[in-house]
């Protein structure tokens, strides 16, 4: 009798984890292509001040409702074609003999998987990762790049999580938040008349993680993680002052944390993009017009 | 006691073979080309349905894509609706709806999708035949410049159930579903006419077992202008495990 009850409480229990198992999975990318035949200066503001993002929501998640969101913008770049630098020095380069190019690349992930509470397997219940980067390359003859990355966030988590999934200090919130501002990335071969760049590539990269385990009778402690990554390179020609230092900086900071406060609600608290609906998905790009999306 | 697991694990383990299936599958396809036209518009319908002894199935689909070009322009407007079904192992399927247009000069683009199923696991009408239907249609407007336009499609059902006047099973209770998806995308104005913009939307879901176990699309979409070329892609995927 008892493996008759072992095995109908095998069968149930299998029917309720496939019941109560889910993820989702966002990915999207802006990219912007510029060219510009050689003499004209007319590059930079076809990309400069773009944004876009992505994000999902689900209302019915396993533990509340679910959200992912990825941001970027760009701000301004400076970039110096000039010939001379400021000492008077002529880099042996031309900008009106020279073709430029630039590639701007914004793009973002967001993943939440939930699963049955189980405490037979060390898997973790609840797994969720965001990630917002964008970089900037340029191509063709120039001295001097510097570039602003106005934003890049990235959210993961719950809202209105049902009381009775959870322990301790109660929040309706939970979000998982890293979000840099105004980092700036920059080459100079200019400065101490080191010679030109070819190319140079310059991003930034932004991330945030969630992980809680079901442990025993209760839920373990979660686990958060974020951080940031910028970086700056280059390539070109040291003609000619090659024993003059290049100088590359990035200069950035990032917050990883928990988002927003507990008596805050995503939609209307931290969020100022125009025509967010709950229960919907949108993905958003500015200058050229990239489309909006929704499903209904 | 003995004798009662043996029972129990003899009617799990029946329960898992299957006693007959139907399967089906349908689609439409249209193709779209104008020229010097002041707007191109297609919509693509497709409608499905099966009758057989283990499974009623009926499905709509249908695409609308349009793009406005003022000044006349080329455009090309590709466009797919396919549905499945199949009762084996509890009711299962899906759909998938593709949208992909090339054109000039626009100022305006705009695409929607939007799909319907109904299945039901039995028949309790007529046990002696297997009886399906397909029908496609397209919609064109290309506007008053030469265009082509043509639409095809087909619907394949297989069944390895016995036909017979009496029902082989009697099902005590009918499982039966009904499944609306749709999806539509905000209407997008230029306010800069790009030279060429090259945009796809696929969209699809699919059930298992009596439930729905996914939703998703992807979007691509390229616009130059001038010396500017801005390509875009998202996608979404919804898993129930």
């Amino acid at each position: 009798m008892k493996m008759l009850v072992a095995l109908v409480a095998l069968l149930a229990l299998v029917g309720s984890a496939m019941a109560w198992d889910l993820s989702e999975n966002l990915q999207y990318t802006l990219v912007k292509n510029g060219f510009e035949q050689a003499g004209a200066d007319k590059v930079l503001p076809q990309v400069e001040n773009t944004q876009s993002g992505a994000y999902f929501y689900e209302p019915d998640a396993t533990y509340g409702e679910a959200w992912g969101v990825v941001t970027n913008q760009l701000g301004d770049v400076v970039l110096d074609r000039n010939t001379l630098d400021d000492a008077c020095r002529n880099p042996a380069y031309s900008a009106a003999d020279n073709n430029f190019y630039v590639t701007l690349t914004q793009g973002g992930s967001a993943s939440l998987s939930m699963s049955a509470k189980d405490t037979i397997t060390k898997d973790s219940e609840i797994v969720g990762t965001a990630k917002a980067y964008q970089n900037l390359w340029v191509g063709g003859e120039f001295s001097q790049l510097s570039a602003t990355f106005t934003e890049s966030k990235a959210i993961i988590g719950f809202q209105d999580i049902d009381p009775a999934s959870y322990t301790g200090p109660e929040t309706t919130n939970h979000y998982v938040v890293t979000d840099t501002k105004n980092a700036v990335a920059t080459v100079d071969g200019e400065t101490h008349a080191a010679g030109y760049f070819n190319t140079a590539n310059t991003g930034v990269q932004v991330e945030a993680g969630l992980d809680q385990n079901y442990v025993g009778s209760g839920w373990a402690e979660p686990t958060y993680s974020g951080g940031i990554t910028m970086w700056a390179n280059f390539a070109g020609a040291c003609d000619p002052h090659c024993a003059n230092p290049i100088m590359t900086s990035v200069t950035g900071s990032a917050g990883t944390g928990l988002l927003p406060a507990n008596t805050q609600e995503f939609a209307s608290g931290t969020n100022n993009q125009p025509g967010w609906r709950i229960g919907d998905t949108h993905y958003w790009g500015t200058n050229l017009d990239t489309p909006n999306l929704q499903n209904a | 006691m003995r004798k009662i697991l043996i029972i129990m694990i003899s009617m799990v383990t029946l329960a898992g073979l299957s006693i007959g299936a139907t399967q089906t599958s349908a689609f439409t396809n249209s193709f779209l080309v104008s020229s010097f036209s002041e707007v191109a518009a297609s919509r693509t319908i497709s409608e499905s349905s099966v009758t057989s002894p283990d499974l009623n199935y009926i499905s709509h689909g249908q695409v609308d894509s349009y793009v406005i070009q003022p000044g006349g322009g080329a455009a090309t407007i590709s466009q797919t609706i396919e549905s499945t079904a199949q009762n084996y192992n509890g009711l299962g399927g899906g759909a998938t709806f593709s949208s992909k247009v090339t054109a000039t000069d626009v100022t305006n683009s705009y695409i929607i999708m939007k799909g319907t199923s109904t299945a039901e696991v039995c028949n309790k009408q007529d046990n002696s035949k297997i009886k399906s239907q397909t029908f496609g249609m397209g919609i064109a407007k290309p506007g008053e410049g030469e265009y082509s336009f043509e639409v095809n499609g087909a619907q394949k059902t297989t069944s390895d159930m016995v036909l017979a006047l009496a029902p082989i099973v009697d099902y005590t209770k009918l499982l039966d579903k009904e499944l609306i998806v749709a999806f539509e995308q905000i209407p997008t104005e230029f306010e800069q006419t790009p030279d060429i913009l090259q945009q796809e939307v696929n969209f699809n879901y699919a059930t298992s077992n009596n439930q729905p176990t996914y939703y998703g699309y992807d979007f691509t979409s390229t616009i130059a202008v001038d010396d500017t070329m801005c390509s875009s892609s998202m996608s979404l995927s919804h898993i129930n495990y």
